[in-house]
C-alpha cells in the first residue's frame, strides 16, 4: 500500500510539474508573440509616417505613382528621386527598398 | 415441417430460457437499462447524442442473442474477444459492427476523432489570457484521478485497473477509453460504460456539490471587480490573435508528444483540432466539428451499447467500478472547489470559488454548471471566461495524466 501511495504521489508531482511547465511555455510563447506584435505595430506606424513623406516627395517630383519607379524600371526617374536635393532630408532609397524591394 | 423446432425459430427467447439464472437476470436488466437510457437521453437528463444509440444498442444486443453454428451463444453485432487473425477475418465478414470495432474502436482511433472534434470546439484564448490560474485550478480538479488509485487498490484492483477507473475523475470519455485500452483491456468495456454514464450525470449532480461546499455569499462573488482592478494596473488586455493560438497549439503539442510518445495520438488529435480552428480552414472546421465528431459519437455510443452484452460485461468487478467511478468524480469536484477556495484566499476574497468546479474537464458542461449556479445567486456575475479557461486546461491536464499513467504504470 505504501508503494501505491508513493507511486501516486510521484505521478501527482510529475503532473503538477508538467502542468506548470506547460503554463510557463504558454506564458513565454504568448509574451514573445505579443512582443513581436508590438514591434510590428511600431514599425507599421513608422512605416505609415514614411509613406506620407514619400507621397509628399512624389507630389514635389510630379510623379503619378511610385509604382512606376519599380514596375517600369524607369531608372532616370528613379535616380532623379534618389539624388534630388530636395529629398536629401530622408533616405528615400531605404524607403523604396523597404516597401517595394530592390528594383 | 414436422421437424420444426420452435426453440430455433425464436432464438432470442430460447437462448434466454436456456441460460444460467444470472445471465437471464442480467440480460433482462440490461435490456431495461438500455430502454431507460434512451428515455433519459430523450428527456435531456443524460447526454442524448451518446445515450440514445448506447441505450438502443444495449437493449438490442441483449435481446438478439442466438445459437452459433458451434452451439454456443453469440450475436451478429460484434465479437470483441477475438484475437486470432484467421477467426477475425471470418468475423469481419459476419458481424456488422466488427469492422468499426476492429479498425476504429480497439485501436483508439474513434477516441482520437472525438478529441479532434473537441479541439475544433475549443477556444484556447481563455487559457492564454490566464495560463497559471487555469492550470492551477485544473490540477486541483484532477484530485479524484489520483486519490482513487489507492482507494481502488484497497478494493482489490490491480494498479493498472485502478489507474484506468481513476481516469473517470478526469471526466473525459475519450481519455478513459484510451487509458483503459492501454492499461486494462479486459475491463475497458465496463470502465468506459461507467465513465460515460457518470459523465452524463455531472450536469445534474455537480450543482448539488457546489451548493453543499460553497456558501451562497461566496457563490455570488462577481469576478468583474478583480478584472477591473487588473485593467487599472495594467494595459487593457489585447484580444488574442489566431496566430498566437496556433503557435500555442503547435508548441504545446510538440512538447507534450516529446514528453509522452505513448499518448502522442491523443495530444496530436486535440491540438490538430485547435490548429484547424485557428488556421481558419472553413471546410475542415465544418467537417471535423460536424460529420466527424457527430459520426464518431454515434458509433462510439453504438459500440459501447452493443459491448454491454450480459456475457461480456458480467464481471464481479463491475460493482466496484460503479462505486469507484462515482467516488473519483466526486473527489475531483471537491478538488476543483478546493482549488477555487485557495484562489479565493490568495486574492483576498475576490475570486469566486465556484470556478474551481469547471476545472473538472467535462467540456463545456462543468463551466456552464458553474456559471448557472453563480447566476442563480447573482444574475449580474460573470465567471464564464475564467471557468472556460480552467475547463480547457482540465482537458490538457487530463491528457497529461493519461500520458503519465500509460507511460509510468507499466514500469512500476
Amino acid at each position: 500500500m505504501s508503494n501505491v501511495l508513493g507511486y501516486t504521489l510521484l505521478m501527482a508531482a510529475i503532473t503538477f510539474a508538467i502542468g506548470f511547465f506547460v503554463a510557463l511555455i504558454i506564458k513565454v510563447v504568448f509574451n514573445s508573440i505579443q512582443r513581436m506584435m508590438r514591434v510590428q505595430t511600431v514599425e507599421y506606424k513608422a512605416g505609415m509616417q514614411r509613406v506620407r513623406q514619400i507621397n509628399s516627395i512624389r507630389k514635389q517630383n510630379h510623379l503619378s505613382s511610385l509604382e512606376s519607379v519599380r514596375d517600369n524600371g524607369n531608372h532616370q526617374r528613379k535616380n532623379r528621386i534618389l539624388s534630388g536635393n530636395d529629398v536629401n532630408r530622408i533616405d528615400t532609397n531605404e524607403i523604396i527598398e523597404y516597401y517595394y524591394g530592390k528594383s | 415441417m414436422g421437424n420444426l423446432d420452435l426453440s430455433h425459430l425464436f432464438q432470442g427467447i430460447s437462448t434466454l430460457l436456456t441460460s444460467e439464472p444470472i445471465i437471464i437476470f442480467s440480460r433482462i436488466f440490461l435490456m431495461l437499462l438500455g430502454m431507460l437510457l434512451v428515455y433519459l437521453g430523450k428527456k435531456g437528463v443524460l447526454e442524448p447524442l451518446l445515450m440514445i444509440p448506447m441505450g438502443l444498442g444495449m437493449a438490442a444486443i441483449n435481446a438478439g442473442i442466438l445459437f452459433m453454428p458451434n452451439g454456443a451463444q453469440g450475436n451478429l453485432f460484434v465479437d470483441p474477444m477475438i484475437t486470432d487473425p484467421n477467426q477475425l477475418m471470418d468475423v469481419l465478414q459476419i458481424d456488422w459492427l466488427q469492422p468499426i470495432y476492429t479498425f476504429t474502436f480497439s485501436n483508439g482511433l474513434i477516441a482520437c476523432f472525438v478529441f479532434m472534434g473537441i479541439g475544433v470546439l475549443l477556444d484556447v484564448s481563455y487559457v492564454l489570457q490566464r495560463p497559471f490560474l487555469s492550470m492551477f485550478l485544473a490540477l486541483f480538479g484532477e484530485l479524484g484521478t489520483f486519490l482513487t488509485i489507492p482507494i481502488a487498490i484497497l478494493f482489490g484492483l490491480t494498479l493498472k485497473e485502478a489507474a484506468s477507473i481513476a481516469m473517470v475523475g478526469g471526466a473525459d470519455g475519450p481519455m478513459v477509453l484510451f487509458t483503459s485500452l492501454s492499461l486494462a483491456k479486459h475491463l475497458f468495456v465496463p470502465i468506459t460504460v461507467v465513465a460515460y454514464l457518470y459523465l452524463g450525470l455531472t450536469y445534474g449532480g455537480y450543482p448539488y456539490l457546489i451548493r453543499l461546499l460553497v456558501p451562497k455569499k461566496l457563490r455570488g462573488i462577481d469576478m468583474s471587480a478583480i478584472n477591473k482592478e487588473k485593467s487599472k494596473n495594467k494595459k487593457k488586455a489585447r484580444p488574442i490573435t489566431s496566430g498566437e493560438k496556433l503557435a500555442f497549439a503547435v508548441v504545446v503539442c510538440t512538447v507534450l508528444c516529446l514528453l509522452f510518445p505513448v499518448a502522442a495520438p491523443l495530444f496530436f488529435s486535440l491540438f490538430l483540432g485547435v490548429a484547424i480552428r485557428e488556421s481558419g480552414l472553413k471546410h475542415l472546421i465544418d467537417f471535423v466539428s460536424g460529420p466527424l465528431l457527430y459520426g464518431s459519437t454515434l458509433f462510439l455510443g453504438l459500440l459501447l451499447g452493443v459491448l454491454c452484452e450480459a456475457h461480456l460485461i458480467l464481471d464481479p468487478k463491475i460493482i466496484k467500478l460503479l462505486f469507484l467511478g462515482i467516488i473519483s468524480l466526486i473527489i475531483s469536484g471537491i478538488g476543483g472547489i478546493l482549488g477555487g477556495y485557495i484562489m479565493y484566499f490568495i486574492t483576498g476574497g475576490k475570486f469566486n470559488p465556484v470556478i474551481g468546479i469547471a476545472a473538472v474537464s467535462c467540456v463545456p458542461t462543468t463551466a456552464k454548471v458553474a456559471q448557472k449556479e453563480v447566476s442563480k445567486v447573482n444574475p449580474s456575475a460573470m465567471i464564464l471566461p475564467e471557468a472556460i479557461g480552467a475547463n480547457i486546461s482540465g482537458v490538457i491536464t487530463t491528457a497529461i495524466i493519461a500520458g503519465i499513467y500509460i507511460t509510468l504504470i507499466p514500469l512500476f
